[in-house]
């Protein structure tokens, strides 16, 4: 029998060429990296190209494929709500979002035994909270509740949290964040979260679980910090209004060499002139604009049009359609196309008008409609509009409900408020959907596999 | 002392980062008593980069005995049997050749963010692991009964055979939730399995008259394989993907490597059928119709179903040879029966790529004339895994047959060369089989997916003509 006289190491070789996890989230650095990890996914394809757009653009009446007829049609299941808990689109968009939450997670538990500067690495922390938060606003509004998970596990295998556990972990996530964001950057930290867009955030978590009250106090809040509207809705959408007055939470985008672009404006592009021409306005947006609203005109960008920054709009393929969004128009004089068509173009997330349309929804409901009629008149008169003749809480409701629409097309919101307000049955019935069943998208089949089973399918999928 | 380090290849393209070794140490000892018992018992001790340092080192120990009754003095007055012995083992063995699995490396995300209008660099930890990952071994026991007949011309052997494999190291999915980027790539010790059987082989060595001496053999293995024990409790669905639908599913109580999917009812030969059939996802005439197992009028994952298993029945060979005079002749057979295959290569290429002709032959094309064939088509939502791949993996061969011709020695002594053999032989030059595919025999290196026809070359025919020359 032989003894073994070998050294206990013999089998530890260690990584070549790369760093191996242990060694990571040592220092300052690494810790500034992995929140970085975050905010790239921010403007990944998932969060802001296709897959946001098959739930968050399409299956609302004011936006549809676009492009040419032939071109990536099985988008039209989204428009027709068709699609299936197998369709790659809801598995791409689930997919994305976890791979975010697992950033996140990797930063809040790991961080804090970061051996660095006290009060970065809180504002890093919360900076993940509050993105953690965004994201999970994004599951549960689209496939309802979802698994809970504070920080990195050891199973991931746990059945769904209902809706309200969702939202109160998401409002909680807000309010740590809010406690130590600060609400402004020097210009070299422009476009991470803030104080206000925490806040502005929450306003938003607490509408949609119709907490009037705190939705309405987290509004003034945010309010109270400063923001204005930028008098100039053309300004506002241009490279040259980014981060401005009205800016709450906006992803920053650019290209710079090694860093890439962001496709976010690529994909909603004039088809061959600029960009691909999906995801285009329809015409029922075109007619909820009510006369004399500047608005129009400067969300719809049409076919022969010359824009206000001197480009003749002519697409490139006869096949396409006729309006794009011009929200993320991006000027030939400005555009850097070495990243793709409107890589530099920011990503608004949450602006100061929808605060004040959240602080007047809440107020209408809480009966103090002066405030509400307030609120929506300011955001009425930047649109050149005069002031609401609504003035009972049902028709101011429906004023505030229209005025998100025109004032928010084309970003994101339509559907989700839709089904917030409980009109979708009503207004996207001709499209195909169906009540108590498309309010929410399939969970993707392969994860319920993957969960043996864990993960329940929502109803009528 | 035996040290082995190899540089074991995961990407060939690139540097590989994870380098794995093997440490071993080893005792044997024999013991023979009079040749009537025999026992051998021996002892390793194995240690392995690719296992976790929690268990890095195992012994696995194996003993051995045997006890020629044909030896025993009782035995002495008896001539029906020439040889007799029984015999019996145990052992435990590691396998150390897996991925190295329970380290990894950050990731560097290349588009890093901006703030500011400035580039910032991204990196963090975006795939699980399992940092406990540890041996996987196997356990057999067997017994087995050898006998000699006439002077040993007639041997027969039997075993009964009993193997345990157990913590499988395999690539499983883990849940997506975990926003691992790695999430269908997850490497843990995935399942256990057993392997239960019976072999049997009989061989005779005769003679007739002087001049012709023959011999003739045949063997039987039978196979029963259950999957005991598989990460997540009660199922997992491992790749391959194909649209994002998994083949094979590892289930507590099947066969590794079963497939799962739809049951194929028919093809809807007309728009009344599809309108009439409950509801399938992409559903279409010409197109595959789907059992709707629990009966609820919809075909969704409820009603995937087990569609066989790669693992045969059993297998068997047989074969003779003939000496007479200066020629010889010998022929070998060799057969599976009771596997299946999945034939991935006809639904990846079932859209726009090559088929084969019988699929072109008795495909779909109009009212009436398949029911068991879709049509041609790239439609997603059709190809599905379902029965229609499933496909009877039996075969039977020859594996092997050779004749020769020996010269007559005394013309050769002359010349100083002892032998001269001319021969013409063929290596399996005939194989019958049902499978669509080139070959039945899959060898698909992949342990779960090992009936799984992906691309797999066929064998080849091989024929000899040669001369043997001794000097």
């Amino acid at each position: 029998m032989l003894i073994s006289g070998c050294k206990g190491d013999f089998l530890d070789i260690p990584l070549e060429g790369q760093t191996e996890a242990p060694e990571f989230f040592q220092t300052q650095d690494d810790a500034l990296k992995a929140v970085s990890a975050i905010y790239t996914f921010l403007r990944s394809w998932d969060n802001s190209a296709f897959p946001y757009q098959y739930l968050f653009g399409v299956p609302a009446d004011d936006v549809e494929k676009g492009s040419n007829p032939g071109d990536a049609s099985f988008i039209n299941a989204y428009n027709n709500f068709t699609f299936t808990e197998s369709d790659d689109g809801v598995n791409g968009y689930w997919n994305g979002q976890w791979q975010a939450i697992g950033r996140t997670n990797q930063v809040i538990t790991n961080v804090p035994n970061i051996n660095m500067d006290a009060t970065l690495k809180n504002r890093l922390v919360a900076e993940s909270k509050m993105l953690r938060a965004y994201f999970y606003f994004n599951l549960v509004r689209i496939y309802g509740g979802v698994p809970i998970f504070d920080g990195l596990q050891e199973n991931y295998n746990i059945p769904r949290n209902t809706v309200e556990e969702v939202y109160a972990f998401i409002a909680k996530d807000l309010t740590e964040a809010a406690d130590v964001l600060p609400q402004t950057y020097s210009a070299a930290d422009l476009g991470r979260v803030t104080k206000g867009g925490a806040l502005g955030l929450l306003s938003k978590v607490y509408l949609y679980q119709k907490n009037w009250q705190k939705a309405y106090d987290v509004s003034n809040q945010v309010i109270a910090l400063g923001y204005s509207l930028d008098p100039d809705f053309n300004h506002l959408f241009r490279v040259a209004g980014e981060f401005g007055t009205e800016s709450v939470f906006e992803v920053n985008c650019d290209c710079k060499p090694g860093f890439g672009g962001s496709q976010y404006a690529e994909v909603q592009g004039v088809r061959n002139l600029f960009g691909w021409g999906f995801f285009v306005p329809t015409t029922s947006l075109e007619s909820a604009f009510e006369a004399g609203d500047i608005r129009k005109e400067l969300t719809i960008l049409r076919q022969g049009e010359t824009t206000l920054e001197g480009d003749l709009i002519q697409k490139g393929d006869p096949l396409a359609g006729d309006m794009w969004n011009q929200k993320i128009y991006v000027p030939k004089s400005v555009n850097n196309n070495t990243c793709g068509y409107g890589s530099v173009q920011n990503i608004r997330i949450l602006r100061f008008a929808e605060i004040l349309l959240i602080n007047a929804e809440a107020a209408n409901e809480l009966g103090n409609s002066a405030v509400a009629e307030t609120q929506l008149n300011k955001v009425r008169k930047r649109a050149n509009l005069g002031n609401t003749t609504a003035t009972t809480q049902p028709t101011l409701r429906t004023a505030i409900w229209k005025e998100r629409r025109v004032e928010l097309a084309m970003e994101g919101d339509r559907f989700v408020d839709l089904v917030r307000t409980g009109q979708a049955a009503t207004a996207l019935a001709s499209l195909g959907f169906q009540a108590g069943k498309n309010e929410l998208f399939p969970i993707p089949l392969l994860a319920i596999n993957q969960s043996n089973g864990v993960l329940t399918q929502n109803p009528g999928y | 002392m035996d040290q082995i380090e190899s540089d074991h290849v995961r990407y060939p393209d690139k540097l590989d980062p994870y380098k794995n070794r093997i440490e071993s140490q080893f005792g044997r000892i024999n013991y023979d008593y009079a040749g009537k018992y025999l026992i051998n018992a021996s002892v390793r001790r194995d240690g392995a980069t690719g296992f976790s340092s929690d268990d890095r080192y195992r012994i696995f120990p194996a003993v051995s005995a045997g006890w020629v009754i044909s030896k025993e003095s009782f035995m002495k007055d008896q001539d029906l049997f020439s040889f007799l012995k029984l015999r019996g083992s145990w052992g435990r063995l590691g396998n150390p050749n897996v991925t190295r699995a329970y380290t990894l490396a950050t990731t560097v995300f290349n588009d890093g963010a901006y703030f500011g209008g400035v580039g910032f660099p991204a990196e963090t930890i975006t795939e699980v692991i399992d940092p406990t990952i540890g041996w996987e071994t196997t356990e057999g026991t067997d017994f087995g009964l050898e006998i000699g007949f006439l002077r040993n011309k007639l041997k027969i052997e039997a075993t009964l055979f009993n193997k345990l494999s157990n913590d499988v190291v395999y690539r499983i999915n883990q849940p997506v939730v975990s926003g691992a980027s790695n999430a269908s790539s997850f490497i843990t010790n995935a399942y256990s399995f057993r392997n239960k059987g019976f072999e049997g082989a009989v061989n005779y060595d005769g003679r007739l008259g002087n001049a012709l001496k023959f011999g003739v053999y045949a063997n039987i293995t039978t196979l029963n394989n259950k999957i005991t024990e598989v990460y997540g409790g009660s199922f997992n669905e491992p790749g391959p993907f194909l649209f994002g639908n998994t083949i094979v599913r590892l289930q507590l109580g099947q066969p590794v490597g079963s497939y799962y999917g739809y049951k194929v009812a028919g093809i809807f030969q007309n728009q009344a059928e599809v309108d009439a059939a409950p509801t399938q996802n992409g559903k279409t005439v010409g197109g595959f119709k789907f059992a709707d197992l629990d009966d609820n009028g919809l075909i969704d994952n409820r009603d995937k179903t087990f569609l066989g298993s790669p693992v045969p029945k059993f297998t068997y060979g047989f074969g003779f040879n003939l000496a007479y005079y200066s020629l010889d002749f010998g022929i070998d057979f060799q057969g599976v029966q009771g596997n299946e295959i999945y034939n991935y290569n006809r639904e990846q290429r079932f859209g726009n790529e090559s088929w084969d002709l019988d699929m072109y032959n008795k495909r779909w094309h109009g009212a009436g004339t398949s029911n068991t064939n879709a049509m041609i088509t790239n439609n997603q939502a059709i190809i599905v895994p379902n029965s229609f791949y499933v496909e009877d993996g039996s075969y039977f061969r020859i594996r092997n047959v050779v004749m020769g011709y020996t010269l007559p020695q005394r013309t050769l002594q002359s010349l100083g060369i002892q032998k001269i053999r001319f021969y013409l032989g063929a290596q399996n030059p005939l194989t019958t089989f049902k499978y669509n595919g080139f070959s039945p025999e899959i060898l698909n290196s992949d342990r779960v997916q090992m009936g799984v026809d992906n691309n797999i070359y066929p064998l080849s025919a091989t024929y000899t003509l040669g001369v043997n020359v001794i000097f």
